[in-house]
């Protein structure tokens, strides 16, 4: 039954929104690989 | 002409043969988008980076309405993801991403990502549906494929990666892609914890699922930015390289290792008179079925003066892994591909015309090889004529081990049964091979009992 209401529902339905939580997730993800990057970067210097 | 059944459900255009040249009629639907990859100097960054296939304008007339006809570079072979290994998957995934990342400093993007847009090429994957680009309009970036992308790459790479290394499989059953509550479903809890799978699977299928819509604020009002997707692209990058097959392991990726010791005076024996055999021979195309992680496979590709394409079958997806891998380094003209003699990739999509069985894609081969196989093969309870009937496939040579029952792997096998089955003495296994073949040489490899066989077929 579940499978049958599911052919009536829009695939984009909450696209946007979506792509909005995971870019922001991405954002923070990237803002901390940055961090890790920097500080690897930091140590190789030395 | 005639049209290319898997093109059927792109609004673009389609892909056709004539006179054994491949075409792609462009459609006017696409002109514009057409235009602008093209002009924007997307196409040849590109190509010129060998991420895209590349075409020539040709001047082919069809009664049929279209923008333009193309000529694409020719591919021997079109494989399909459930034939790749982890590797081939996820370099396939890598560049789909990449090229999505390219597209939109160029002010494109990607209509469509499917795994079927790539093709591997000298052991490099190579995107080859030149119409999937979009301009992107009122800067829009919010990407109409990711959905698409997390069901037909990124489920099946985590579910690969950390449940079942041969969950690519499961897209011949799903043409579309794995079902994000499916994927779910199959993962341990430990993997949803992963912050990656919890924001970007978990999250936008409980969306999916209570039907939470934007409903408060006009769609047209939410846009996604350029730096936003951006970011999505490239926390997907460090994502999927990220994965990998380390902690899952197979039977046969250990299986070479250990006959390398075990057998070293067969292994030497087998290498020489399979080397001999291969002297006069000029085939254009090679299967090599039962190819395990490639070794003879690369020693028929050194070994031919023609230069043939070898495609190197196995069952194993850790021995194709390797096999792939290895052949990264060496760039031989070797394609390994996951092959169940057994039960090979099946026809299907629409009208079972849009993903097309193995045999209808495989080059016809001039030389089929069967080293160390037949044994397995009987062992599935297929008789030996069944088998001989395969190998009759070829257009001109086979090259087959022959295994006696007394073998120590076949001991080994059939331990239990080895009364009841049906396994085919060396007379036998002569008599079935002359309704197809002539015998030109067999070489006895000692220490062993097994013999190794040159046969061409009869001509009819």
């Amino acid at each position: 039954m579940l499978e049958m209401i599911n052919l009536y529902i829009d695939p984009g339905t909450g696209m946007i929104l979506i792509q909005l939580i995971v870019s922001a997730f991405a954002a923070v993800a990237l803002f901390f690989k940055r961090i890790k990057t920097f500080i690897k970067s930091f140590f190789n210097k030395k | 002409m005639i049209k290319e059944t898997s093109s059927l459900r792109d609004p673009a255009g389609y892909i056709f043969y004539d006179n054994g040249i491949v075409y792609r009629s462009i459609s006017k639907a696409y002109q514009s988008d057409f235009d602008f990859l093209n002009n924007s100097g997307l196409y040849k960054h590109l190509v010129d980076q060998n991420y895209l296939i590349s075409h020539k304008e040709s001047n082919y007339t069809s009664s049929d309405e279209y923008y333009k006809i193309i000529e694409p570079t020719k591919i021997d072979f079109i494989s399909y993801p459930y034939e790749w290994s982890f590797s081939q998957f996820k370099e396939a995934a890598l560049l789909t991403l990449k090229i999505q990342l390219e597209s939109t400093n160029y002010g494109m993007t990607l209509k469509d990502a499917t795994p079927y847009n790539i093709q591997f090429v000298k052991a490099k994957p190579l995107f080859i549906d030149t119409l999937s680009f979009e301009k992107i309009f009122n800067e829009d970036y919010s990407w109409s494929a990711l959905k698409q992308f997390n069901e037909m790459f990124l489920g099946p790479l985590i579910l690969m990666s950390r449940v079942d290394i041969s969950a690519n499989s499961y897209l011949k059953t799903n043409i579309n892609g794995i079902p994000l509550n499916k994927i779910l479903d199959l993962l341990k809890f430990k993997d949803k914890l992963n912050p990656f799978i919890f924001f970007n699977l978990m999250v936008p299928n409980f969306i999916a699922t209570k039907n939470i819509n934007s409903k408060n604020k006009p769609s047209k009002e939410l846009k996604i930015s350029k730096t936003q997707h951006q970011n999505i692209i490239m926390s997907y990058i460090d994502f999927v390289e990220s994965l990998n097959i380390n902690s899952l392991n197979t039977e046969w990726g250990k299986y070479n290792k250990e006959t390398e010791v075990e057998k070293n005076d067969y292994v030497i024996n087998k290498e020489k008179f399979l080397i001999n055999f291969l002297e006069q021979l000029k085939p254009k195309f090679v299967w090599d079925v039962g190819a395990n992680d490639g070794t003879y496979s690369r020693i028929i590709c050194n070994n031919l003066n023609s230069n043939p394409a070898v495609f190197s079958l196995d069952i194993d997806p850790v021995c194709v892994e390797n096999n792939y891998l290895i052949n990264k380094k060496n760039k031989l003209n070797l394609t390994p591909l996951l092959f169940d003699i057994a039960n090979p990739s099946p026809s299907i999509g629409w009208l079972n015309q849009e993903r097309k069985n193995i045999f209808s894609r495989l080059p016809e081969p001039q030389l089929i090889v069967g080293l160390a196989l037949i044994h397995h093969i009987i062992n599935l309870n297929i008789k030996i004529n069944e088998i001989i009937k395969f190998f009759a496939l070829t257009k001109e040579f086979v090259i087959i081990e022959y295994i006696p029952i007394h073998d120590i792997k076949c001991q080994q096998i059939f331990k239990s049964r080895i009364d009841k089955i049906e396994y085919p003495d060396e007379d036998e296994f002569q008599k079935e091979i002359e309704k197809y073949f002539r015998i030109l040489k067999v070489e006895k490899l000692n220490p062993t009992d097994r013999k190794l066989y040159l046969l061409k077929l009869n001509e009819i």
